[in-house]
């Protein structure tokens, strides 16, 4: 349809009439996409109404792509598993992989273009795109601006290469709030080119980690987690060495591990580098530190195959240092050509936006899929200077920060949504296939970019086919179903290069400045805010401080103790003239001088849930990307802080026999020996039935992630409660991962300790329900009937694991918090899963409704469930594999067999309640020359 | 025994010498028309507290349980702590009437009515915590064993089960030996009323009593009796309550110490609560011929043996804790001493176990001030006895992970002392209608004094 | 037609006084109304208590704690057989609790019953109210009833005025 300006003169009763109906729109066009998608497995005949069907596509993550396999339930996608199909990711998930179905039917997503906050269409704005910019084809598009976060995807890069062939004069701008740059440098340096370097953390022996943290999120975490979850269990025990400047998941997993302040990592490896030959002059260490490298030279060099692992904070030469080292050890890492092509580094990048921007060279200005007012320094000024551009438009799944200063934002669909194409870290191509129709008026971006070309319209999906249409060979069709069924193009992945690293040059080493040292790292929770809005994530706890709904700033207790603040207390951190108000963390393993503080927070056009959560910490930056900032200064003061912690307790007492044991791997098996359980008690066993289903999680592969916590969330819509609530102590996980403070030495390292339901057979919880609620399945399973429940609350008072869950309010029905009630998220509610109303107790259920299912089948071919076809949520989404579940009746499952492990032991056993649920100890691997 | 005040009528003052007087006494509040300004005063104070309970009541059953401080470690809070305090203080009323009824003990003639009449109340009001505790409280009957169409049972097995049977029973049984005891006074009333309306009423309740040989026997032999399986009753009510907790497996609950030490507690806050009503009643209705210092003197000697069984079980939990050598036990007796809540369990030392010493010395009990004051001082601490229970065993269990404090809200606190202003205004009300003292009880201990 | 005498004493040790007199010349007083229990006078009446009270209450607890177990013991192991906590379906021990609450209960009841039933309660109407001064004997007064055919009228009185009551009054039955 065309209309004349005239008509779209909207007024606010208009924009909300067009709104509105937008959303009934919305709302009845859920369903199948009009194309025809691939599933999984194989196609069913017809689909079964109520039958999950799965269907594999990716999802983007800083640009990168991850395989995933979209559950969904007559047409509705309710769960996210990880694609077994993407090699690289190993087929577990993280967190954004799982809650990205609650950000799809997020109430607070853009529906519609929007002109200078008030209502508009696409039609007006390709009108005035080809009215204006678009038309500027005789000045090859001078002063027109594009910026992106990264992009992987080869449609895309094929559709900006378009869109600069028809603007020659057009400057793409990129960059990652997250971003990579150090890496990038070192490579530069040592290989003389950009190169990914990808390490393989389970073919090491020896891995030495500075101030790195390879099993923190990022595009490589599933890839890592998958690789050192591969070698932890094996019979040659591979030992971990961690100098960091905070506390990160490979540290906690260090055999050994000392803090220090950001800058000395360089001089830790430099000493380690002069081990290896390297003349680096001896740079002046600390004993602790000496001590350090020593046991780390020794047991590199008597190690087959060492590691070495330089972190994101640090210094480009410092990685220039260990990829040489690594070329010297033979270390398991590969050269790739890197998948996001961009020569420039991306603090380059967005300080030359940030210069072009003020001194308005930009005429014309296009910015996709990124935020760049809220990660500037600077956001007012920013701001200011978008909005004094002519023509500026936000392409976004949000109206966010930046869509506020300029004057169109264009909705993009939801990757769930859409077609499209990734590259994963490890370089092999993912196939997007949309798994919904999209719920709104929004376009993909391929169909924007060609938008933005201005050439024939085309859909994503024919762009995407088109791109791909060369690679497809003769039958493209056939080759299309395939990869769409497998979600990888097949053989895509690229081989390794080889390349030297040049010996690298020193920088003269300064000493730490004064003032404390704030090193900013992408938060484990919202990444780099662009997740800001999606309610699991932020009630999903930190792994350290169990902080939701905040980024509370890391301090060292002697710094908290030297400003005389304690943990949740107000803080005021200064640089120069810029200051934040923020909260503390007081945190034992964080070193002295250094504070640590998440991205992510602080957004005030997030959506109603991200708005005015935890602090924007790039405040304090020069320009908003740098990643570490000296000579800052901390005072106690701002208004009252509150930290919202799930964990208010993190030392084990002395009971770690009874809950989380620890020993050198030598001893653990002696060690649990004597702490068998003694199961004499008076209570006969269970009646006997083919099915004893039982879990075991092992923690010395767990790395504390999360995946299971937001997987369990998704899977059995388990309700979000809100800040408020959770400092009330009501949060509603129904399995949370507990952490220790596992040595009281200098290096404090941590355990994490999954903790489900236990479905106990002598369950206590069960005899005290005064109406039968909590009762016991023939199969062993502890199972709660919700609709008998009269909320007595006596069957959580009386469990010693503490791991039931009330509703005190009706979280999901008729309280819930924030726009977590409105129509769309109800939409994500798995069906085959109750919703839990107000005053009735809940709890982990094992995923019963997967045992049913796979009982029905089994039941049809008259067979018994086979191992492994039942995998609760978490265990599917484990990345490191620390969930096995199955039937330990059956002595060849793999619970079966890990139950005879001798790391083997349940939780709080000397109670008797024989726990369905058991664990396996963790245990450490004292470096070369030591012993427990 | 100390020496008895002025020679023959030692639980009867001077104004309570003749029938005539005691009747006239007791029944004065209840047929007179005098002016009662104290009365109301307290009448309308206590109302207003009413009020705000049942208003915080309707707000909780609107809202759901979220409005209190309750979380997910610590799943009870104060309803249960109010449940255990109430149905402690209703113990006494039925204990003091039966126990000393069989023991012979002729002081009891002048406090069992009011004291039956105040477990009553305080038993009723103990009934009504656990239903507003329930996530579901409109599902309550899903307790009671009736044939149902889900062919569903309660679960015996729960200490809740048990817990409505003891409180409905509790109920009931008291009711039945309060009105057993009540209907010879209802005649005194029916036959003293002068209003032909009062007359029917009290008539009718009275159910034309006559005061026969053949009616005094029956009644006797049937209120013997009834007390008779009294006793163990309320010994058994309250050893319920206490395996609530007991019969769990919790650090500080899980001692065999609780039945025994329950009933003592709530004979304990009882006796308290007898001696501010009693104390009351002297004051309000001029009732010093009836309630004498002898009887805050007797109280005072109960209070003390109480106070030092309470020491006693306090002592005993942390010996078995220590002997036990169990890591959550052990620590659990440290945390109640250096946890959150310290100096509320210090308190509680303080108020059960020390201060009521003071009742060593005979000056300190004959002050019908001093046994006042700490009576309301020991029911303070006994409510945080019961509080500190609920708080330091859930908040410090058996997983330092899921170690927690609770944080009370407005809504806790309204409803708390909402229910003691709601109990004061049915006591009110009480005193209004009913004979507060019995009046034919009191008629032939003056007979037997008198004889003697 | 049949009469009733009530005879007023002052006090308590008048009346036994007065029922000893009575049975000891052969014409017992049938009953005796006082403000409070007077035993004593028991043993002078014309009437012997029967002690049903503990047998009721007895039976009436008996029945109820065997009512309670069968439906203890019939919803737990017959009709709902349910595991919970592993505990054995016929949780024998624990069922007495709510037996024995039961018990207490009924035998109450039970008792109370008895009562009501024995006084022949309630009885709003009796003969003995038609006296005016009957009203004091649940004060201050007490009285001796006699019971009168209509031609022993005048013995029954004559002998009863040798008690030297306060007053003497009568009603026709």
């Amino acid at each position: 349809m065309n209309r004349t300006p005239a008509e779209l003169h909207t007024n606010r009763r208009r924009a909300l009439q067009l709104l509105s109906s937008s959303l009934a729109i919305a709302l009845t066009r859920c369903g199948e996409p009009r194309e025809e998608i691939v599933p999984y497995v194989e196609m069913p005949e017809r689909l079964v109404p109520g039958i999950p069907v799965r269907y594999a596509t990716a999802l983007p993550m800083a640009g990168y792509g991850r395989g995933v396999l979209g559950i969904t339930i007559d047409g509705r996608p309710i769960k996210l598993e990880g694609n077994p199909r993407d090699e690289f990711g190993g087929g577990g998930t993280d967190i954004f992989a799982e809650s990205a179905v609650l950000s799809l039917y997020d109430p607070d997503r853009s529906r519609i273009p929007i002109k200078d906050g008030i209502v508009a269409s696409w039609e007006q704005f390709s009108g005035e795109w080809a009215n204006g910019p678009g038309a500027g084809t005789a000045n090859g598009g001078a002063g027109m601006a594009l910026v992106t976060g990264r992009i992987t995807s080869p449609t895309m890069l094929a559709g900006i290469t378009a869109l600069k062939m028809r603007y020659p004069e057009l400057r793409q701008y990129r960059y990652e709030a997250a971003h990579d740059d150090a890496p990038r440098l070192g490579a530069q340096r040592a290989f003389g080119r950009n190169l990914d370097v990808i390490p393989h953390l389970g073919q090491a022996d020896v891995i030495v980690v500075l101030d790195a943290d390879p099993l923190g999120p990022g595009p490589n975490f599933l890839h890592n987690a998958n690789e050192f979850s591969l070698r932890r269990n094996s019979q040659q025990p591979q030992r971990i060495h961690v100098a960091e400047s905070g506390l990160t998941l490979m540290g906690a997993m260090a055999d050994r591990r000392i803090a220090v302040r950001p800058q000395r990592i360089a001089q830790i490896a430099r000493a380690l580098a002069s081990g290896f030959g390297v003349n680096t002059g001896a740079p002046g260490l600390s004993p602790s530190e000496t001590a350090f490298v020593q046991t780390a030279a020794a047991d590199l060099k008597q190690a087959g195959r060492g590691l070495i692992l330089a972190g994101e904070t640090q210094s480009g030469s410092v990685h220039a240092l260990a990829h040489f080292l690594n070329s010297q050890l033979h270390a398991p890492v590969d050269l790739l050509n890197p998948a996001d092509p961009e020569e420039q580094n991306h603090a380059a990048s967005f300080s030359a936006f940030l210069r072009d921007v003020e001194s308005g060279q930009i005429r014309s200005l296009i910015i996709l899929d990124a935020n760049p007012v809220y990660d500037s320094a600077d956001s007012r000024q920013l701001a200011k200077a978008i909005a004094a551009i002519p023509f500026s438009v936000h392409c976004g799944c949000y109206a966010n920060e930046t869509a506020d200063a300029c004057r169109w934002h264009l909705p993009l669909s939801h990757p769930l949504e859409s077609w499209g194409d990734l590259k994963s870290p490890g370089g092999a191509t993912l196939l997007m296939q949309p798994l919904i129709r999209t719920l709104y008026d929004t376009r993909s971006s391929a169909e924007l970019l060609n938008l933005l070309t201005m050439a024939a319209p085309m859909g994503a999906r024919d762009l995407v086919r088109a791109n791909w249409m060369p690679s497809g060979g003769s039958d493209f069709e056939q080759w299309w179903r395939q990869s769409l069924t497998a979600g990888v193009v097949p053989n895509s992945a690229p081989a390794p290069v080889s390349a030297t690293a040049a010996m690298p040059s020193f920088e003269t080493v300064q000493d730490p400045p004064q003032g404390v040292t704030l090193s900013l790292v992408p938060s484990p929770s919202v990444w780099d805010g662009r997740y800001a809005n999606n309610a699991w994530l932020q009630e999903c706890p930190a792994p350290f401080t169990k902080e939701v709904w905040g980024n509370a700033v890391q301090l060292s207790p002697e710094d908290a103790a030297r400003i005389g603040v304690g943990f949740g207390d107000a803080i005021i951190l200064r640089r120069g003239y810029s200051e934040i108000e923020a909260v503390a963390a007081v945190l034992k393993g964080q070193p002295q001088g250094a504070a640590r503080a998440f991205l992510g927070q602080g957004r005030w056009r997030a959506g109603d849930i991200g708005n005015g959560i935890g602090v924007r910490m790039t405040a304090l930056c020069p320009t908003g990307l740098e990643r570490q900032i000296d000579g800052i200064s901390i005072r106690a003061g701002g208004k009252t802080g509150l930290i919202h912690t799930t964990q208010y307790h993190t030392k084990l007492e002395g009971r770690d026999e009874d809950i989380f044991p620890l020993a050198a791997s030598a001893q653990i098996a002696s060690r649990l020996a004597q702490l068998k359980p003694d199961t004499g008690g008076i209570v006969p066993p269970l009646p006997a039935d083919p099915y004893a289903w039982a879990m075991v999680i092992d923690n010395n592969l767990c790395i504390g992630c999360n995946a299971c916590v937001i997987a369990c969330q998704a899977e059995n819509n388990v309700a979000v409660v809100g800040p408020d609530e959770v400092d009330l102590g009501r949060d509603m996980h129904w399995l949370r991962v507990d952490v220790y403070e596992l040595d009281e030495a200098d290096g404090l390292r941590r355990g994490f300790q999954p903790v489900p339901c236990m479905h106990c057979e002598t369950a206590p919880c069960e005899p005290v329900c005064p109406v039968a609620a909590s009762v016991h399945d023939h199969e062993g399973l502890n199972v709660q009937v919700y609709n008998r429940c009269i909320g007595t609350r006596f069957c959580e008072s009386n469990c010693p694991y503490k791991v039931r869950r009330f509703n005190f309010f009706g979280y999901s029905r008729g309280q819930e918090y924030g726009n977590l009630g409105q129509p769309p998220v109800r939409a994500q509610h798995n069906p085959n899963v109750s919703v839990r109303g107000r005053g009735v107790m809940e709890k982990c259920t094992y995923c019963v409704q997967r045992i049913s299912a796979a009982r029905k089948n089994a039941e049809k071919e008259d067979r018994l469930i086979r191992d492994g076809e039942v995998k609760p949520a978490c265990a599917v989404a484990c990345p490191t594999h620390a969930i096995q579940f199955g039937n330990r009746n059956d002595a060849n499952s793999a619970v079966a067999q890990l139950q005879h492990d001798p790391r083997h032991f349940s939780l709080l056993a000397h109670l008797d309640t024989r726990p369905r649920t058991t664990y396996l100890a963790k245990v450490w691997n004292p470096p070369a020359g030591q012993t427990g | 025994m100390s020496a008895t005040i002025d020679g023959a009528s030692r639980w009867l003052g001077p104004g309570a010498q003749s029938s005539e007087q005691i009747t006239a006494l007791i029944s004065a509040p209840i047929l007179e028309r005098l002016s009662w300004r104290n009365w109301w005063i307290a009448f309308l104070a206590a109302s207003a507290l009413t009020v705000i309970m049942w208003i915080s009541a309707i707000y909780l059953l609107a809202e759901g349980i979220g409005v209190w401080g309750v979380n997910s470690v610590i799943v009870w809070g104060f309803a249960i702590a109010n449940y255990v305090w109430w149905i402690g203080i209703g113990n006494a009323g039925t204990l003091i009437s039966a126990l000393l009824l069989l023991t012979h003990q002729q002081w009891r003639s002048s406090l069992n009515r009011f004291a039956e009449t105040m477990t009553l109340f305080a038993a009723s009001i103990a009934g009504l915590f656990p239903i507003f505790h329930l996530g579901r409280p409109y599902v309550l009957y899903w307790i009671v064993p009736y044939p149902n169409r889900m062919g569903l049972w309660p679960q015996w097995r729960s200490a809740l089960v048990w817990d409505f049977w003891a409180i409905s029973v509790y109920i009931l049984f008291s009711f039945l030996f309060w009105y057993a005891g009540l209907i010879p006074d209802l005649a005194v009333l029916r036959d003293r009323a002068r209003n032909p309306t009062t007359r029917r009423i009290y008539g009718a309740f009275a159910l034309g009593w006559r005061g026969s040989a053949r009616h005094w026997d029956i009644q006797q032999r049937m209120y013997r009796a009834m007390a008779a399986i009294a006793v163990p009753m309320v010994c058994l009510v309250h050893s319920i309550v206490a395996l609530d907790f007991a019969a769990s497996l919790m650090p500080g609950w899980q001692e065999t110490i609780f039945p025994p030490y329950f009933v003592v507690g709530a004979l304990y806050s009882g006796f308290g609560i007898v001696v501010i009503l009693a104390a009351s009643l002297r004051w309000g209705f001029g009732f010093e011929s009836l309630i004498t210092r002898e009887h805050f003197e007797v109280i005072a000697r109960v209070l003390l043996a109480a106070a030092t069984v309470m020491g006693i079980s306090y002592a005993a939990e942390w010996f078995t804790a220590w002997y036990s050598n169990d890591a959550a036990d052990v620590s659990q007796v440290i945390y109640q001493f250096t946890g959150t809540y310290w100096p509320m369990y210090l308190g509680q030392l303080l108020f059960n176990c020390i201060i009521p010493q003071v009742f060593w010395w005979p000056a300190a009990r004959r002050s019908i001030t001093a046994v006042v004051v700490v009576s309301v001082i020991i029911n303070i601490g006994m409510w945080f006895e019961r509080i500190l229970i609920v708080w330091n065993t859930l908040g410090h269990g058996h997983m330092p992970s899921a170690w927690r404090i609770f944080l009370p809200t407005f809504w806790d606190w309204s409803l708390l002392f909402g229910s003691l202003g709601f109990f004061a205004f049915l006591f009110l009300l009480f005193t209004r209608v009913l004979p507060a003292v019995s009046i034919h009880e009191v008629n032939l201990l003056r007979h037997e004094e008198q004889k003697a | 037609m049949k009469h009733l005498f009530a005879a007023e004493f002052e006090t308590a040790e008048e009346l036994k006084r007065a029922a000893g007199e009575a049975a000891a010349q052969g014409c017992p007083a049938t009953d005796a109304l006082s403000p409070f229990p007077v035993p004593e006078v028991m043993q002078h009446l014309a009437y012997r208590p029967r002690p049903v009270m503990g047998w009721a209450m007895a039976i009436a607890g008996a029945c109820g704690a065997a009512i309670i177990w069968f439906v203890q013991w019939f919803s737990a192991t017959r009709d709902y057989p349910i595991i919970s906590g592993s505990r054995p379906l016929d949780s024998w021990q624990i069922f007495f609790i709510v037996m024995f609450e039961a018990c207490i209960l009924c035998s109450g009841a039970g008792g109370f019953i008895t009562f009501i039933i024995n006084c022949r309660l309630p009885s709003l109407h009796h003969p003995l109210f038609e006296i005016p001064a009957i009203e004091r004997a649940s004060r201050d007064r007490f009285f001796l009833v006699f019971e009168a055919a209509e031609d022993l009228h005048d013995f029954v009185a004559e002998r009863i005025t040798r008690l030297q009551p306060l007053s003497l009054n009568s009603v026709a039955l």
